[in-house]
């Protein structure tokens, strides 16, 4: 049986964040810090010789207050959803949703909040359910980061300069409708294409709507072109061909083997209208 | 570096290498039950329950089990004394060659002891990281179902 790490020689269990920074900062090209680990069954790091994990940080908490939801980096998917499910809003809807649909059952239970966010690749399902949210990170415990700014700038640029995500914050406030789609080959399948659609009524403010789409680029990206076309169309039946046209002028898809590049845009696209049909339906409800 | 953590309800500690796996050195102790599959965290016949939820224990550094409840196969019951679920895999003829039987039974343990009266679709959502070659999955839906109905007896009663 190969191991997954067999270069590693030291496990660090820093028990503060401060801690935890110094030892990144003292590590080498051969350190890496440790989320739950899931990413290592995909991408066994032959040359890591120290890890250091975030167990010991006391990041797997949950707070859910009127203005934020707040998740701790540390928290697995699987328990964030579990302890989402009681809070019936649709950002906390929203989030279950994308999280109800990434991988299994054990592996949800593994994967961090913080390991997704900082591993985040064309096929994450929660990054793009949070981009279609107000949502910022928190890194190292005390500076802010809108998400929609770490995916542009990417995690790589972005924790180079700090550290570790230690906290993802959604707001909330005013009344949130959500939607995510996501197709794959089967239910577990790592997305081929996903979208997610959000609007937010707030007393005295125009209705605000949210775009994201995940499996086509690098990293999940929120399309303000389909957000203006949809306050415009909003009552209405979506147009798909439009849709279709303004959304293949502001994605170009990375290849995936399992699919053209135009049907993954094809598919995109239906999953985006898809979405937003269900915010009206709820509304309408 | 030790390790100190419950193993099937006992106090345990162990000498692990930092990157050895929770699946290995489970093994290697002679915690034969937990499977070694696919080692990527695809098949689920690894499945263990880590704090009463079920991990794959092949992506699990022994190290972080540092403090925590670990269940495996054996930990739920015995030949003498099968537990329910078990007893049900057996009647329903949901085992064929058994690879992944272990990591069944966990993952359904811990669905049933958060929800005792699951749905058949909420036993295929629990049962979504566990791939069965043999016999496919009805009869083992079918005896988790008739497992979770003779527990919510067992308790009334």
């Amino acid at each position: 049986m190969a191991k997954l790490l067999p270069r590693l020689e030291y496990y660090h269990r820093p028990r503060t964040i401060e801690g935890a920074k110094k030892l990144l900062r003292q590590g080498k090209r051969t350190t890496m810090i440790l989320g739950g680990g899931v990413s290592l069954g995909m991408i066994p790091r032959k040359q890591i010789t120290d890890v250091i994990a975030t167990e010991k940080l006391n990041l797997d908490y949950f707070i859910a207050g009127e203005e934020l939801i707040q998740l701790g980096a540390g928290l697995s998917l699987g328990s964030a959803a579990r302890q989402l499910e009681p809070h019936d809003d649709g950002a906390a809807r929203l989030i279950m949703e994308a999280i109800s649909r990434t991988a299994t059952t054990p592996l949800r239970n593994l994967m961090t909040i913080g390991g997704v966010l900082a591993g985040v690749g064309p096929w994450s399902d929660l990054p793009v359910a949070l981009l279609a949210l107000h949502t910022t990170l928190v890194i190292d415990g005390d500076q802010k980061i809108e998400l929609e700014r770490f995916l542009l700038e990417g995690p790589a640029k972005v924790l180079s300069r700090s550290g570790l995500v230690t906290e993802v914050q959604v707001q909330r406030t005013g009344e949130i409708s959500g939607s995510f789609m996501k197709f794959g080959r089967n239910t577990t399948d790592l997305a081929m294409a996903s979208a997610a659609v959000s609007r937010r009524h707030s007393p005295g403010y125009d209705a605000e709507i949210r775009v994201a789409v995940g499996g086509l680029v690098a990293r999940p990206k929120r399309l303000a072109d389909v957000e203006e076309f949809f306050l415009s169309e909003r009552q209405g039946e979506v147009d798909r061909s439009s849709l279709l046209d303004l959304v293949s002028k502001t994605v170009t898809p990375r290849p995936d083997p399992r699919a053209e590049k135009e049907y993954r845009l094809n598919l995109v696209t239906q999953l985006i209208a898809d979405c937003w049909e269900d915010l009206l339906e709820e509304g309408q409800r | 570096m030790n390790v100190c953590f419950t193993l099937n309800n006992a106090p345990t500690e162990l000498d692990v290498g930092p990157g050895e796996r929770l699946v290995d050195v489970l093994r290697a102790r002679g915690y034969m039950g937990t499977k070694y599959g696919c080692g990527t965290g695809e098949c689920g016949a690894c499945v263990v329950l880590l704090d009463g939820e079920p991990v794959n224990s092949c992506l699990v550094l022994a190290p972080r089990v540092e403090g925590k409840e670990v269940i495996t196969i054996e930990g739920v019951g015995s030949p003498l004394q099968p537990h329910i679920l078990q007893e049900e895999f057996s009647k329903a003829g949901a085992v064929q060659c058994g690879y992944c039987t272990p990591g069944m039974i966990l993952s359904s343990l811990a669905l049933l002891a958060r929800n005792p009266n699951p749905t058949r679709e909420d036993v295929l959502r629990a049962l979504d990281g566990n791939l069965c070659r043999c016999t496919g999955y009805v009869k083992v839906v079918d005896a988790i179902l008739s497992a979770a109905a003779r527990m919510r007896e067992r308790k009334e009663s």
